[in-house]
């Protein structure tokens, strides 16, 4: 259970900064998400907690001890890629013991130490298999467990379920968080779906342009964003013309009333006609035209709209809540 | 792992390897070019005459030009008939009967396992009596000269076709409502333009340097030439095998960089 | 009409006009709508001129030789000419595995250098015209390097080493190797390339971050994954030495004693007449021992195809 800092780490690549003095600290057993945009540094920062990019300026520290310029197969972590990145020519069971072979384990006690892992992933039944004749779901759970299997102090995984389908992605997303808890392994998990990392996270940091924007738990960075960025990367916002201002608020914070019927104790109250509703099964997105502006603002209502207004009906969106910045 | 490190013993082993494949080239130009022989070759001498002398008595000799030009038409023609019957037999393979292109892939390796000399003498005893003129006339160096060419021709342009996907882009023409002949012409072949370029190249540079089949066969072609000349006008000789080689290395570097333009493999097509 | 029947109907579905699955996707298993029929060019064209060639090959290897009882094909195989084989197969072997060694360091070398960015290329193409040159004039260059009069001879002479003293020949066993390299190590290279480009540099990650250091990647993952390639690079540069005839008549000038050579020794007719069929048995006996070969690359490069995917 052991902490991992980034102090200070600025990473340049000629004109690019691809870390801007880059500040976190994750704390022991716990999984931090490291969420943006691409191109907004986080992958370098796993990149460089592996070891695998120099520290040039800052520093980085594990469990106290300074490992900047340690060489990544001394840093004990492991990594999780993207593009699964299983030896080909090893079966399952040979690559999940690997990190256990080159350390000098003795045969017997890694074969039993890598099943244990398999089944706690459940591909046991598959350790006699080549990575080919798997599918990208297993592929990625064998990964995993390759990873934890030497039980390293630091969990390091760069868009792991990027390259998955959509239904596969739930499953072995839950399987990680299991694992995860289960084992108390601190875990740096980098993303840019948002919705993965409000599920999975204890901490998410948002980060743009090489710089951290928020640190906070998936609660407080969806309901109070501390800037514009924050606001419209994490979840979905709306922008409200009100004074002469834009400011932010999110679909689930509108409702929607015919026109004239919005209730008296909404922040602000706008109308509009609805150009167009869009049904995505447990809710509805109800798209108003406001008059004389450009914006739509979307509403989001529970279950089908078609009770509450109808396409092409003039009607009023009450605002429930803003955010506190922009 | 990924450190900016210079490459020091990476450049070091292509350095030694440099000076193995260049000092040949610079000794054979030297030869071409320097009236010195070598035992009288010293500081003082070095710089002696110096003359094209040799490139150029070998450039007027009259049984030169006949010879490059037989070499040069018989490359023209072979590159024709290599893309005639390999370019339809590709496409086919990939957009219709996909089941045929192991077959048609082993045959087109089959060549690799005949070598030119086995080659020339199976062709010699098999058509000298019944189809003498295939054996006498020049001509009947290009099929074989194209049997020679298959392999890479074959790899060249299935590797390219591979890299598109010919099905659809047929199905699309003909539902956009073009018919075999536009299809062809204005779909397909310009998808298939650089492997079609270099095979076209890669066949035209074998035949300018294939010389088991020419002189078995007796045929007066520009490597039989050099032979011949190296008894007579060695210099010359030398000069135009460094022709050659430095025109028959330009033709690679030019296949290699339109492989890569394509996002093939800059080798594809030289080797297996 | 509903919206489904206008969209629908008219048109007939993919699937029924390619019963059997889609003919898009690689790999998934097509029945092949068209005729073999355009194909019959290609076919005939290769029988015609590489199938009837051989089989006249083997049909006169297997006569008798004139003035003898036995077929050619088994004379062919005795006395000197066993010596023959050995000598071509001696130098075919030492040259392809000098040529995979030198070659393999050579590819791991350039493939490893990024800057400047058209190197490769470069040395890719040049590579390509060295593997596929025609022998003339490679074994001009090399007798103005290293022959009695070359230049490099000369040089080293000049410095106390005195190669043709020490029984060196650019025609002899080591001579022709050396010739043959220059062709070798770059074939060599084009082959290994991509099976080196194939090392996926997730896969050098992810050994170090599991623990492993150089020696081990290279002893677990590297080596595994390039031994295929090595073994076919191996092979291919055997089988190609084996056949090289322009090199070897070059610089022996006709009198050497590996096989390519012999045979136009017999089918020149210049000398022992009446031994013709000797000269069609050495052929085919060549074409059998470069099938084997050949057999064993196509076998090896497909089962390291299935790890590439």
């Amino acid at each position: 259970m052991s902490q991992l800092e980034f102090a200070s780490i600025t990473k340049r690549y000629g004109d690019v900064t691809a870390l801007d003095n880059f500040t976190l600290t994750v704390p022991g057993g716990k999984l931090v998400s490291l969420l943006g945009p691409s191109g907004c540094g986080k992958t370098t920062a796993l990149r460089v907690a592996a070891g695998f990019e120099p520290v040039e300026t800052g520093r980085l520290v594990a469990g106290g001890h300074v490992i900047s310029h340690v060489p990544p197969q001394k840093r004990h972590m492991g990594m999780v890629f993207q593009n699964y990145s299983l030896f080909p020519h090893m079966t399952v069971l040979e690559n999940v013991m690997f990190g256990l072979t080159v350390r000098g384990a003795d045969k017997t006690k890694r074969t039993a130490q890598s099943m244990d892992m398999l089944d706690l992933v459940q591909l046991s039944h598959v350790a006699d298999r080549h990575p080919h004749q798997l599918s990208g779901g297993q592929q990625q759970r064998v990964a995993l467990a390759r990873a934890l299997v030497f039980q390293p102090s630091v969990l390091l995984l760069d868009e792991p379920l990027s390259a998955l389908d959509a239904k596969v992605r739930v499953e072995v997303r839950d399987v990680i968080r299991d694992l995860q808890t289960r084992l108390g392994t601190t875990t740096i998990f980098v993303t840019h779906d948002q919705e993965e990392a409000l599920t999975i996270s204890d901490v998410i940091c948002v980060m743009n342009e090489g710089r951290v924007q928020q640190v906070g738990t998936p609660r407080e960075v969806y309901d109070t964003p501390v800037n514009e960025f924050v606001g419209r990367f994490v979840g979905d916002s709306v922008t409200i013309p009100v004074n002469g201002e834009n400011r932010l608020s999110r679909p689930e914070d509108l409702s929607v009333w015919p026109e004239g019927g919005a209730p008296g104790d909404a922040l602000a109250v706008l109308n509009g006609w609805v150009e167009g509703i869009d049904f995505h099964g447990a809710t509805s997105d109800v798209r108003v035209r406001l008059h004389g502006s450009d914006p739509v603002v979307t509403v989001r209502v529970l279950g089908s709209a078609g009770s509450v207004v109808r396409f092409g009906e003039r009607v009023s969106v009450a605002v429930h809540r803003f955010f506190t910045t922009l | 792992m990924r450190k900016p490190r210079v490459p020091f013993w990476e450049w070091c082993v292509v350095a030694a390897c440099a000076v193995f494949f260049v000092v040949p080239m610079l000794t054979m130009a030297r030869f071409a070019l320097q009236r010195v022989p070598v035992v009288l070759l010293g500081r003082d001498t070095i710089f002696s005459r110096w003359t094209l002398k040799g490139v150029v008595s070998t450039l007027t000799d009259e049984k030169f030009r006949p010879a490059m030009l037989l070499s040069l038409r018989l490359g023209i023609l072979t590159v024709i008939l290599v893309l005639l019957l390999m370019v339809p037999t590709v496409l086919w393979v990939h957009i219709s009967t996909p089941r045929w292109r192991a077959a048609v892939e082993i045959m087109s390796m089959l060549p690799y396992v005949v070598p030119p000399i086995a080659l020339v003498v199976g062709v010699s005893g098999a058509f000298r009596d019944s189809f003498p003129w295939l054996v006498a006339s020049n001509n009947g160096l290009v099929p074989l000269y194209a049997v020679l060419c298959l392999p890479f021709a074959f790899r060249s342009l299935d590797a390219g076709a591979s890299s598109l996907d010919l099905r659809t882009l047929v199905d699309a023409g003909r539902n956009l409502g073009a018919g075999t002949g536009r299809l062809l012409w204005s779909v397909l072949l310009p998808n298939m333009a650089v492997p079609i370029a270099a095979t076209g190249f890669l066949s035209f540079a074998v035949v300018m340097g294939e010389f088991a089949i020419a002189s078995l066969l007796l045929k007066p072609t520009l490597p039989a030439y050099m032979v011949e000349a190296q008894g007579q006008e060695p210099q010359g000789a030398m000069a135009v095998a460094l022709l050659l080689l430095i025109l028959t290395s330009a033709v690679f570097v030019i296949i290699g960089r339109m492989n890569r333009r394509r996002n093939l493999s800059p080798t594809n097509g030289f080797t297996v | 009409m509903s919206e489904f029947e206008f969209f629908g109907s008219s048109y007939p579905l993919q699937e029924e006009l390619n019963p059997g699955g889609s003919l898009t996707t690689p790999g998934a298993k097509t029945t092949g709508r068209g005729g073999f029929g355009p194909l019959l060019p290609f076919f005939a064209f290769v029988g015609i001129f590489l199938g009837v060639p051989t089989f006249a090959l083997f049909a006169r290897a297997s006569r008798s030789v004139e003035g003898s009882s036995t077929p050619a094909m088994l004379e062919a195989i005795q006395g000197q000419f066993r010596g023959s084989f050995v000598y071509s197969a001696k130098v075919s072997a030492v040259s392809a595995v000098l040529g995979v060694l030198v070659g393999t360091i050579f590819a791991l070398a350039v493939t490893r250098i990024s800057r400047p960015r058209w190197f490769r290329n470069v040395v890719t193409g040049f590579s390509g015209v060295a593997a596929n040159l025609g022998g003339i004039p490679l074994a001009f260059a090399f007798i103005a390097a290293l022959g009695t009069q070359g230049l490099v001879t000369r040089i080293l002479f000049h410095w106390g080493v005195d190669l043709y003293g020490h029984g060196f020949t650019i025609t002899g066993f080591w001579g022709i190797v050396v010739v043959y390299l220059y062709f070798q190590i770059p074939l060599m290279f084009l082959v290994i390339v991509p099976s080196i480009d194939g090392l996926r540099p997730t896969w050098a990650e992810a050994c170090a971050n599991l623990g492993g250091n150089r020696r081990q990647y290279w002893r677990r993952i590297g080596i595994p994954l390039l031994a295929p390639g090595l073994m076919g690079g191996g092979l291919l540069l055997f089988a190609n030495a084996f056949s090289a005839y322009a090199t070897a008549y070059a610089l022996s000038s006709g009198g050497s004693k590996l096989v390519p050579v012999q045979i136009r020794f017999f089918l020149q007719g210049n000398t022992i007449t009446g031994k013709g069929n000797l000269g069609y048995a050495l052929a085919a006996w060549m074409i059998i021992i470069l099938t084997l070969v050949m057999g064993a690359y196509l076998v090896l490069r497909r089962r390291s195809e299935m790890w590439r995917s």
